[in-house]
């Protein structure tokens, strides 16, 4: 986390406040420009697949299991959309994260995404320095991400191809022990089940 | 593929190493001027102000020139004023504003700010500096 000068911030603060007002006056901004952009990307996008996937894991260990085990037959057990189990005849595989081991999906080669799941992949997923880093230095890269993950933890890369989609079985948070699966599945990000983060109350 | 245009602004900076500062994969805005300064930027750009790429390679270059001139762990380091620079650079350079209405509005602002501030002598200190 960074550290600020009193000064420094009070000088950008002015500045910005500044600039924002005169765009507003010419008619170049809206009063609310901010709020659409910051709401992208609170709310990047709907409810997932995925995520009622990972909330009746953490409810129902024998689904927790089949899951892991079968991704597509798990998926077919629900009453999910047509196409839900490899829309393009693709295998689906989860990664479970556990207090010793952590997941991360990438696809080094294009952008092979699990999207029945998870939805459209991010642009992020697709920037070659991203792919290419993620395989390379995966701590580093979490890190950039805001997650630091503790040495003693093993970080384990998983290269998704036209074949085989991976995706991740988050860690569910402390502190949820009391909710219910409908509950549970608003906690879950993308991010969560790509390994960038994790679930968080 | 439809991409946002959001979502390549932000990761066009994390492949360069300057990426946005992110708590647990989501962005992380300290205060509210950092996630105007933010979202500012993003929408010009999208209105075609300027061209995002030039967005990036000021705040490398903006970003390194903090670098020569102070030590990695100097408490002033604020990667959203780094973010303000550059930003008023582009805005002025498109003609969208000129210096001398940004220059009365700043003024403007930091006078309502020390009207309002309770120790207005620390306040005055910090808006006397060489901003203009």
């Amino acid at each position: 986390m960074f550290a600020y000068s009193a000064n420094r911030e009070l000088e950008s603060s002015a500045k910005v406040r500044a600039l924002e007002a005169l765009l507003i006056q010419k008619g170049v901004l809206s009063t609310s420009t901010v709020d659409t952009i910051l709401k992208y990307f609170d709310q990047t996008m709907g409810p997932f697949n995925g995520a009622k996937l990972v909330a009746r894991a953490w409810c129902d260990p024998d689904f927790k299991n089949f899951l892991l085990t079968d991704c597509n037959a798990a998926c077919e057990s629900m009453d999910m959309p047509t196409g839900m189990s490899g829309a393009e005849g693709e295998i689906m595989r989860v990664a479970e994260n556990t207090p010793t081991v952590h997941n991360l999906i990438i696809c080094t080669l294009c952008s092979c995404y699990p999207w029945p799941t998870l939805g459209q992949p991010p642009y992020w997923y697709k920037d070659p320095t991203f792919r290419a880093r993620g395989a390379r230095e995966p701590r580093a890269v979490l890190a950039e991400f805001g997650l630091t993950i503790d040495p003693s933890v093993e970080i384990r890369v998983w290269d998704s191809s036209g074949q085989i989609r991976w995706w991740v079985l988050p860690e569910r948070p402390l502190g949820s022990e009391g909710m219910n699966e409908l509950q549970l599945v608003k906690l879950l990000t993308p991010e969560s089940m790509m390994g960038v983060a994790k679930v968080v109350i | 593929m439809y991409t946002h245009f959001e979502e390549y602004a932000v990761s066009s900076l994390s492949g360069c190493r300057i990426p946005p500062p992110k708590v647990n994969g989501k962005l992380d805005f300290n205060s509210d001027w950092t996630q105007t300064a933010f979202a500012i930027a993003i929408e010009l750009s999208k209105q075609g102000y300027f061209e995002w790429e030039e967005f990036r390679q000021g705040m490398i270059e903006a970003i390194g020139e903090w670098e020569e001139n102070h030590a990695l762990n100097d408490p002033s380091w604020s990667y959203y004023s780094c973010w303000t620079v550059v930003l008023e650079r582009l805005i002025l350079s498109s003609g969208l504003l000129n210096i001398s209405e940004v220059q009365d509005q700043y003024l403007a602002t930091t006078e309502c700010k020390l009207s309002s501030s309770a120790h207005p002598c620390s306040t005055s200190e910090a808006l006397d500096s060489d901003s203009y």
